[in-house]
C-alpha cells in the first residue's frame, strides 16, 4: 500500500544540471572563502612583516588598508608590538565574516539563492551601533573587545547575505544580468 | 540604456564625491557600501519584477566601478589641494585632547601626500570599493526588497518538476520505468 504524501522523502536526484548548480555554488563559497581568508591574512601579516624587519612591504599593506580604515594605532589590537593594518571593530568585520563564510555550509544549503529576512541584519548591526555610538557621545569609553565582538557579530551575519547572493551572481546567466529586465519566472 | 545603469550612477556618483571629500572619507567603507544600498534601492523601486539577489550584486559593482573612477579623478587633486592642511588642523585638535595621539597622528602625516602615493591608494581603493559596494547591492536587495520571489523568497522548483526536465523515466519509476512525478515532457 502507498504511504500517505506527508511520509514522502525527497530523495536527491543528482542529474547533470543539478551537478553543476552545485559546483558552481561551492566554487562562489569556495571563492568567498578565499577572499575572507587572505583579506585577514592581510591584516595580520603587516605587523609581522614590520616586526621581522621587512618594512617596504608592511608599508605597501598599511598603505592599502588605509583606504579602508582610519588605522589610528590606540583603536587596533597589536601583534609582536605592531598594530594590526585595520582597527578592532573592523579586524572584528573581517574576522567576522570569515567565520561566518566558514559556517555557512552548516548552517544553510549551499545551493540556496534566498536571502535570509532583513531582521537578522539590522538586529546584528545595532550593537556594532550602540557601542560606536555611545562612544561617540561619550557615554561610554568602549573597548577594544567591545568594538571586535559587536563588529564580528556583524560581520559573521552579514556573510549569510554574501554567500546567497554570490551562489546567485554563478548562477544567473548573463543575459539576465546584463540584458533588458525580464521575470526570471518563466 | 541598460535599466541597471540609471541606479548604479547615482550610487556610484553620492559613493564617489562622499569618498572624495576629504575628512567625509574618514568613514572607512561606509560610503561603498551606501552607495550599493543606494542603487539596490533605486533599482528595487523601478522594477516591475522582484529583484533578485545577484542583480543587487552586479548593480553594487557598477556602482563601486563608477564611485571608483569619480574619486581617482576628483579625490587625488583634492587630497593634494586640501588633505594636508586638514590634516594639520586635526592634528590640532587631537593635541588638545591627547599628546600621545597626536604623536601617532604626526608619524601618519609624516610621509605627506604625494601624487605616486595617492595614485596607488586609490587603485587600492578603487579595488575595495567595488567589493564593498557590491556587498552593499546584496544588503540594499536584503533590505528593500519585500515582494514575494524577491530576495527573502526560496527559489522555484525546476520546469520539470522531481523528475527533471528532460529526464524520460526518472523521478520515482527509475531510468527507464516510465513513472515519477513530473516528468517534464
Amino acid at each position: 500500500m502507498p504511504e500517505a504524501i506527508s511520509e514522502y522523502v525527497p530523495l536527491y536526484a543528482r542529474d547533470e544540471e543539478s551537478a553543476r548548480r552545485a559546483r558552481l555554488a561551492r566554487r562562489a563559497w569556495g571563492a568567498a572563502l578565499a577572499c575572507a581568508a587572505a583579506l585577514v591574512a592581510l591584516i595580520m601579516a603587516a605587523p609581522l612583516l614590520r616586526a621581522s624587519g621587512a618594512g617596504a612591504a608592511a608599508d605597501a599593506l598599511y598603505g592599502g588598508f588605509a583606504v579602508v580604515c582610519h588605522q589610528m594605532g590606540w583603536r587596533a589590537f597589536h601583534v609582536a608590538g605592531e598594530p594590526l593594518a585595520v582597527c578592532a571593530r573592523c579586524f572584528g568585520l573581517y574576522a567576522g565574516a570569515l567565520a561566518g563564510v566558514a559556517a555557512y555550509p552548516l548552517a544553510r544549503g549551499l545551493t540556496r539563492r534566498d536571502l535570509p529576512g532583513r531582521a537578522w541584519l539590522l538586529a546584528a548591526a545595532l550593537p556594532t551601533t550602540v557601542d560606536f555610538a555611545l562612544g561617540l557621545l561619550g557615554v561610554w569609553e568602549n573597548t577594544h573587545a567591545s568594538r571586535f565582538l559587536t563588529a564580528s557579530l556583524l560581520g559573521v551575519v552579514t556573510a549569510f547575505y554574501i554567500v546567497p547572493g554570490l551562489v546567485d551572481l554563478s548562477l544567473t546567466p548573463r543575459r539576465h544580468l546584463f540584458g533588458p529586465r525580464l521575470s526570471r519566472e518563466g | 540604456m541598460n535599466d541597471k545603469l540609471k541606479p548604479a550612477l547615482i550610487g556610484g556618483v553620492i559613493l564617489g564625491i562622499l569618498s572624495a571629500i576629504p575628512a567625509v572619507d574618514y568613514c572607512c567603507c561606509i560610503w561603498a557600501i551606501i552607495g550599493g544600498i543606494i542603487a539596490a534601492n533605486i533599482y528595487i523601486k523601478n522594477s516591475p519584477t522582484p529583484v533578485q539577489p545577484a542583480d543587487g550584486a552586479v548593480l553594487g559593482a557598477i556602482a563601486g566601478g563608477i564611485g571608483a573612477v569619480l574619486v581617482i579623478v576628483l579625490g587625488i587633486p583634492l587630497q593634494l589641494i586640501v588633505g594636508s592642511a586638514l590634516m594639520s588642523m586635526m592634528q590640532g585638535i587631537m593635541q588638545n585632547a591627547n599628546p600621545e595621539q597626536a604623536a601617532q597622528m604626526r608619524e601618519m602625516m609624516a610621509a605627506g601626500v604625494t601624487f605616486g602615493s595617492a595614485l596607488i591608494h586609490a587603485l587600492i581603493w578603487a579595488v575595495l570599493v567595488v567589493i564593498f559596494a557590491a556587498v552593499g547591492g546584496l544588503i540594499g536587495v536584503a533590505l528593500f526588497e519585500k515582494r514575494k520571489g524577491g530576495a527573502g523568497a526560496p527559489p522555484p522548483p525546476p520546469a520539470g518538476g522531481f523528475g527533471g526536465a528532460g529526464t524520460p523515466g526518472g523521478g520515482f519509476g527509475g531510468p527507464g520505468a516510465g513513472g515519477g512525478f513530473g516528468q517534464g515532457v
